[in-house]
């Protein structure tokens, strides 16, 4: 249900801000590969990272199991991951947004 | 010197009280709030689209640390029931940052290099950071 819920409110807002691209002037087919672009390199990165932070995680759960006292020094050690992939999903946030709404290409 | 171990302190207590209770994400956020102060005021002297779009990130980047840091800390020591209100916290900051993000990119027209500059702060505090600890290895061994 809840899987359900985060795709159709994904798609809402997909719908909503493909007005805003769509509003530039320039050819169909330019339009529609950055988009697809766009799709295609904010996939990739949250794949990339959501992998990353998962497997940190898995690691950081596994380790604090094992040896609970070890837990603050694992939380900071796992923190300084999850901040690092996470800063590499923005950067790629900004460059699909860059792409799809501020491109400089596209004039 | 004495000023600066007392407003150390004083952050300290601060983020204590916030639910930073391990010592070393206290020290990571207290260095982090000191890097993007630091950046803010470098850049303000940089030209305003510069200056603006480098403290609109790095205030973003700052906050973002500090709510996942929080975030981490509490999913550690967590409490029954409270699982559902953190995850809807870090899906609620992730959307949060991205629409701060587009509306600055593509209503404010910020200047991409120094939006991402100042996002960048959270990765130098972060390396910094792990430089010391690469330090403190060596010294042990």
């Amino acid at each position: 249900m809840r899987k359900v819920l985060l795709v159709m409110l994904n798609t809402v807002a997909f719908i909503v801000m493909a007005s805003v691209a769509f509003a530039a002037e320039a050819a169909p087919e330019v339009i529609s590969m950055t988009s697809i672009a766009t799709a295609l390199g904010m996939a990739l990165a949250a794949a990339g990272c959501g992998i990353g932070q998962g497997l940190g995680l898995k690691a950081a759960c596994e380790g604090t199991a094992r040896n609970p006292e070890a837990s603050g020094k694992i939380t900071v050690t796992m923190l300084i991951g999850l901040a690092m992939i996470e800063s590499l999903a923005i950067y790629a946030l900004v460059v699909n947004l860059i792409l799809l709404f501020a491109n400089p290409f596209l004039g | 010197m004495k000023v600066i171990k007392t407003i150390n302190r004083k952050i300290e207590k601060f983020l204590y009280i916030k639910g930073f209770t391990i010592e070393g994400s206290r020290l990571l956020m207290r260095n982090q709030i000191y890097l993007a102060l630091v950046g803010c005021i470098i850049s303000s002297f940089l030209g305003y689209s510069w200056g603006c779009s480098f403290i609109i990130g790095a205030i973003l980047g700052t906050l973002n640390f500090y709510f996942l840091a929080k975030l981490v800390q509490e999913i550690i020591f967590i409490k029954k029931g409270a699982l559902s209100v953190l995850l809807f916290q870090f899906y609620l900051r992730l959307g949060l940052t991205g629409v701060v993000l587009f509306y600055v990119i593509v209503y404010l027209k910020a200047n991409i290099v120094a939006l991402l500059g100042g996002l960048s702060i959270v990765v130098v505090n972060v390396l910094l950071y792990g430089l010391t600890l690469m330090g403190e290895k060596f010294k042990e061994a």
